[in-house]
């Protein structure tokens, strides 16, 4: 596994994109038996980091987009249990 | 005694209406998978309603009609006991045995059984797997480079919780880090273990396989049941597992059911009772559990 971080702006670009990969890899769903529409809404929440920019887990075979690039591991800005 | 004499021919015989259908359960426990005889063949039917192709001396229940009063005919009637049962205090009742929305491999939706809260995920690198453990369907919570959790569509207050849960790969004793079966969007509000326990830490009224008070580790499949730690009435945004890879559960879910109190004895070990049997844990209850042997039923 690993993250895509960047600008907010170049992750949240990144997030659409991943999203739009996964929806076309992934178009449908199974619900009760029944093919449905993929109810999917996004790829992933995009959260900050203790660098000051912003993180999305990759989307899985898919080069990180422009402005992004990609790491193993972050450390979120933030925590509260 | 009452009788009819007819004379046939100059013989008189009683008159005897035809045999009603009895019904039994030949095999199984009575919940889904279960195989329902009739001593006569008829249709089918679920809370008055006809089974579809159901119309022969014997029938195969089905998760959608557990709960409901089944027939042959004019048989007698067999209806399992479900949380459906239950007069008051519903807040949500998932189960994937049931129904769940599975897109690439990942539960999306688990729809509430009640009707009541849905959970969901809209999120794709934050669903879990949808999976298959030990025969029984699951939405496996694994540990990745993003939280793995669920939300409720609306703001509920749960304040007892009975989940058929695996914790990590079912052999550990202790947890590994701290995580939450289980979360309100409220600082400490959650049925979590402590890093290094194996117990819940701060919950009331915890049971494991029907024992107040048990271990909760191992879980390789376990029913575990307890009221959350700085329980609230308030109605909340409510998560299975938790929104942080520090705190997320690690492990599997096969079913679900949250109340907004906390049942008493008898009504916890129908739902017990009725968990068990209907994933496979019935040998797991004490041997004086009053539905290790069958499970709970209504009629």
């Amino acid at each position: 596994m690993s993250y895509w971080t960047g600008s907010e702006a170049a992750i949240a670009a990144a997030n659409a994109a991943a999203w739009a990969a996964y929806i076309a890899d992934y178009p449908t769903a199974e619900h009760g038996g029944e093919t449905v529409a993929n109810p999917t809404t996004a790829w992933a929440e995009p959260a900050p980091t203790v660098a000051g920019d912003w993180a999305i887990p990759a989307y899985p075979g898919m080069t990180a987009p422009e402005g992004c690039r990609e790491v193993a591991a972050v450390e979120w800005a933030s925590f509260s249990p | 005694m009452l009788g009819i004499g007819i004379r046939l021919g100059g013989a008189e015989r009683p008159f005897s209406p035809p045999a009603a259908p009895v019904i039994a359960i030949a095999s199984g426990s009575g919940y889904a998978g279960s195989v329902y005889s009739s001593t006569v063949a008829g249709q089918w039917t679920a809370d008055g309603v006809a089974i579809a192709g159901a119309t022969g001396t014997a029938w195969t229940m089905t998760a959608a009609y557990e709960g409901k009063a089944i027939r042959c005919g004019a048989s007698n009637v067999i209806r399992m006991w479900t949380p459906a049962a239950l007069t008051a205090g519903q807040v949500c009742w998932l189960d994937p045995k049931w129904s769940q929305t599975v897109a690439g491999g990942k539960v999306a939706v688990l729809p509430d059984r009640f009707g009541l809260c849905d959970f969901v995920q809209s999120n794709a690198a934050n669903q879990p797997v949808s999976g298959m453990i030990d025969g029984y369907p699951a939405a496996v919570f694994t540990d990745g480079s993003a939280a793995v959790f669920m939300s409720s569509v609306v703001s509920v207050a749960p304040m007892w919780w009975c989940v058929v849960a695996r914790y990590g790969t079912g052999a550990e004793t202790t947890f590994a880090r701290a995580t939450c079966l289980v979360s309100g969007a409220a600082s400490n509000l959650d049925i979590r273990g402590a890093a290094g326990a194996s117990v819940w830490s701060g919950v009331s009224a915890s049971c494991v396989d029907g024992v107040p008070g048990a271990a909760v580790l191992p879980m390789a499949r376990r029913i575990v049941s307890a009221g959350p730690r700085n329980a609230t009435t308030a109605a909340l945004s409510w998560r299975l597992g938790y929104p942080n890879t520090s705190l997320s559960w690690s492990g599997a879910l096969f079913e679900i059911l949250a109340l907004s109190s906390t049942p008493d004895t008898a009504t916890r070990q129908k739902i017990e009772g009725c968990m068990a049997w209907r994933n496979g844990l019935a040998g797991a209850l004490p041997t004086d559990h009053p539905y290790r042997t069958n499970a709970p039923r209504i009629a």
